[in-house]
């Protein structure tokens, strides 16, 4: 199983998802994104999407205005 | 024809016409039994800060002297104020408010800064996904 780290400090919505599904679209099912964003819209969007696309929101942190988001990839049909 | 589940309204002018409407769709549509998810964007953001709502709205150029008597009539018609219905819309029915995260990022404002209405901060991923079956606006 892979880990992808996608780095989108300083890029504003819709930046962070672009960048998360631009990782997803390589990823395969077990694997994990760990998304890190400063747009405060990174964590809602990143939920609202792993729950409209089936993949599983792990959880975020928060630190100094930076997010860091994980998201464990479940939705990818086989 | 499929029917749309709600409405989903961008408000990204905040000029009293646009306010009031506002007010009326989401309380008409809070009486309706359906849902409403609002997107604040745009010059309507400072309306929906702490205090935002004593504010006076955006007067569009060239309307300065419709503006006023619109408020005077308002006023006297005795319109409750878009504020105090999103407030008792968002008591009544299924109302969410949302801050735009990027003019959010842009003037600097974090969920603290605004009023108690407003859900959180979030982006056009999240606004569009809970959009999908609902009727869109653009204010």
């Amino acid at each position: 199983m892979a880990t992808y780290n996608v780095d989108s400090r300083g890029t504003a919505c819709p930046g962070p998802i672009t960048d998360l599904i631009r990782a997803y679209r390589k990823a395969q099912n077990g694997d994990e994104i760990v998304l890190v964003a400063n747009d405060p819209g990174a964590v809602p969007d990143s939920k609202a999407w792993c729950e409209r696309t089936r993949n599983q929101f792990m959880g975020s942190k928060e630190a100094d205005r930076i997010f860091e988001i994980t998201i464990k990839v479940t939705g990818k049909k086989a | 024809m499929k029917m749309a589940k709600g409405l989903s309204m961008v408000i990204s002018t905040g000029t009293e016409e646009k306010m009031v409407m506002l007010g009326v769709l989401t309380q008409t549509e809070v009486k309706l039994e359906m849902p409403v998810r609002i997107f604040v964007t745009g010059t309507a953001l400072p309306l929906f800060l702490k205090e935002g709502s004593a504010k006076v709205p955006v007067t569009p150029g060239g309307f300065e002297g419709y503006m006023k008597e619109l408020r005077e009539g308002l006023a006297r018609i005795k319109f409750e104020g878009w504020h105090e219905l999103l407030k008792n819309s968002i008591r009544d029915g299924d109302v969410k408010v949302y801050a735009c995260s990027l003019m959010s990022s842009a003037m600097n404002l974090r969920k603290d800064d605004f009023d108690s209405m407003v859900e959180d901060i979030v982006g056009a991923t999240n606004f569009m996904i809970q959009s999908a079956e609902n009727q869109v606006l653009v204010l």
